[in-house]
């Protein structure tokens, strides 16, 4: 099933009955753009690319990229997306194979099975969630070390030779 | 490889209570790390919010195959234990450090041993790896992720979902089955945890 959450009178040539509004419209909290959404019912398979304007969440399953840059999108708990998402924050709950790129932040929750490639401003992940892939954060700019070594790509080397030693007190 | 100095009447067949403790091998490690703009890390698992944070602020890309819950639900299917290595299908010399905690506490000597191979294989030529495993365990112990908190003090929070098997060993024991590493360092703390970082040659 599709549902929008924007008032149906706002698109022009839907077809809308006043007096179902009192029945089934309620007040939309905040700034209408912020909070309009779309919702892919979990009986919706979709094969395409989705470009958007408003916020998405994937019950259903989808294969294709998502970019839709200024708002959220989410894979809910029994979602199956595969494809690439670029978008202002992701949440997934549910499965997810494909990249993911925001400026935001990801949220992957313990119902999350991942695999791919995240590249986000933050992140949160919780405990459990089912995850395989790699992760590129904003890497902490003020740490020394990490400022004032050579790019390479050579392997690190060890400053030492190898030693043993056994701590006498807890730490 | 430099075999610990660790005296045999320090392991106990007593569960050990573990507390904090801040980790003198991973200072050393992510030291190390840091110094690189393009290093990559592989972490084992099991997946923690902290520690994904810590690493990937410090390090160009982090890679996470949490290998606990694979093994966990391998075994509640009662697949062949063979098929959880499927997962780690890196290209060989992938990384310049693999964070495997207390993976190799969960594993049967066989296991410890594909394990270890496979990390020689995925590590860059003189790339290090971080272990954790505990002197001792009784059955049946929650399994906790080590996580990362300020300072490299690390704490433990269960992992209640997980259900894994204890299989600590001696010192000497360890140390044989990493002998593929150079070791670097390693610790002992009183809270019955050991710390092993190892390089590859």
């Amino acid at each position: 099933m599709l549902k929008k959450g924007k008032k149906p009178d706002e698109d022009k040539g839907f077809a809308y009955d006043r007096s179902a509004e009192q029945k089934t419209l309620r007040p939309v909290p905040g700034p209408e753009t912020s909070t309009e959404k779309t919702v892919i019912g979990e009986k919706i398979s979709i094969e395409g690319n989705i470009h958007g304007d408003e916020h998405l969440i994937i019950e259903g399953s989808m294969k294709g990229n998502i970019e839709m840059e200024k708002h959220n999108f989410a894979v809910g708990s029994r979602g199956r997306v595969e494809g690439e998402i670029n978008a202002q924050s992701v949440r997934i709950s549910g499965q997810m194979i494909g990249n993911v790129k925001t400026k935001g932040k990801v949220e992957i929750t313990k119902e999350a099975d991942f695999m791919g490639e995240i590249r986000a401003k933050s992140i949160s992940v919780e405990d459990g969630a089912y995850f395989k892939g790699s992760i590129e954060l904003e890497r902490e700019p003020h740490r020394k070390t990490a400022s004032t070594a050579p790019k390479t790509s050579e392997p690190i080397k060890a400053p030492e030779t190898p030693t043993t030693k056994v701590a006498d007190k807890e730490n | 490889m430099t075999t610990p100095t660790v005296p045999a009447d320090r392991f106990s067949d007593t569960a050990p209570s573990i507390g904090d403790y801040t980790s003198v091998l991973l200072q050393r490690y992510v030291e190390i790390l840091e110094k690189s703009a393009t290093a990559q890390v592989l972490d084992i698992g099991p997946v923690c919010e902290e520690n994904i944070i810590y690493f990937a602020r410090r390090v160009k890309r982090l890679h996470i195959c949490d290998m606990f819950l694979r093994l966990d639900r391998n075994r509640r299917k009662d697949l062949p234990s063979g098929r959880i290595w499927k997962h780690l299908d890196y290209a060989a010399h992938s990384f310049d450090g693999i964070n495997l905690w207390d993976f190799i506490d969960h594993l049967n000597d066989d296991e410890v041993v594909r394990m270890v191979s496979l990390c020689h294989t995925l590590l860059k030529p003189r790339g290090m790896m971080i272990i954790t495993s505990f002197e001792a365990q009784s059955e049946p112990s929650p399994i906790n992720t080590f996580v990362i908190q300020d300072n490299y003090r690390l704490t433990f929070r269960p992992q209640n979902h997980l259900d894994l098997s204890w299989h600590c060993r001696s010192n000497r024991a360890l140390t044989q089955m990493l002998s593929a590493f150079a070791a670097v360092k390693s610790f002992l703390y009183r809270n019955g945890i050991r710390e092993f970082l190892c390089r590859r040659d």
